[in-house]
């Protein structure tokens, strides 16, 4: 399925992989997916999203102090540096590639079923986009653009004007 | 707090802020644990030692951390 990612397709792709190392995170879930469109500044997904990179990462990174809190832990889980700059020293070491979790997983195939829609065979970012407004309650992109106050029905109704 | 209360705290009212509670403590052990382990190798403790004070083993370490090192 690879194959057919355009190639800015899979530079977001790359980038939620490289996301996901830098904050961290044992697997590329479908925020870092997120996180991973948002790289190409000028695309259409992220004119039709309007939230910048910078925003989107300080926003995760808010849900997690604030889920901290609610279980009464007082840390800034990104004290030790400033998370939102764009090189920072992996804080976490794991093993080898790190894997898609079973929601992210579905969300690249969701975006296939978004090109085919569209009749055609090439997967773009906005077709991930596309993808990743439909992951639902629990989705961890859904909560992120919950988050950001992003509407996905209007990010829609940008992305059909932009076409 | 004691470790009833904080679970009690977890489960109170949305399972995926608890959710996300634990993934972030993880990573946040696991910085750490980075910044601990460089530190313990610059004072000269063995892997050994090192993994006697994590509770694991000798190897578990330095497969984790020991490519780290310069």
């Amino acid at each position: 399925m690879i194959n057919r990612f355009s190639a800015s397709a899979r530079a977001a792709v790359s980038a939620a992989v490289e996301e996901a190392g830098r904050r961290g995170d044992p697997r590329v879930g479908t925020e870092h997916l997120l996180l991973g469109l948002l790289h190409d500044t000028d695309s259409p997904a992220t004119r039709s999203i309007g939230i910048d990179l910078r925003s989107a990462r300080q926003a995760l990174d808010s849900m997690d102090n604030d889920a901290l809190a609610a279980v009464g832990v007082d840390v800034d889980l990104n004290a030790a540096g400033d998370t939102t700059a764009d090189a920072r020293i992996p804080a976490s070491r794991s093993y080898g590639r790190r894997p898609f979790t079973r929601g992210a997983g579905a969300a690249l195939r969701r975006t296939l079923a978004q090109a085919q829609a569209r009749n055609t065979s090439r997967l773009e970012p906005t077709h991930l986009l596309l993808a990743l407004l439909d992951g639902g309650p629990r989705d961890p992109a859904t909560e992120l653009l919950g988050r950001l106050g992003v509407d996905a029905a209007a990010v829609r109704s940008r992305l059909s004007d932009a076409a | 707090m004691d470790l009833q209360q904080l679970s009690a705290g977890i489960g109170a009212d949305d399972p995926s802020v608890g959710l996300r509670a634990v993934g972030a403590l993880r990573r946040l052990a696991d910085q750490v644990e980075v910044a601990q382990v460089a530190a313990a190798r610059r004072d000269g403790w063995s892997w050994e030692q090192i993994g006697d004070a994590l509770g694991v083993s000798r190897q578990a370490v330095h497969k984790k951390h020991g490519r780290f090192e310069r």
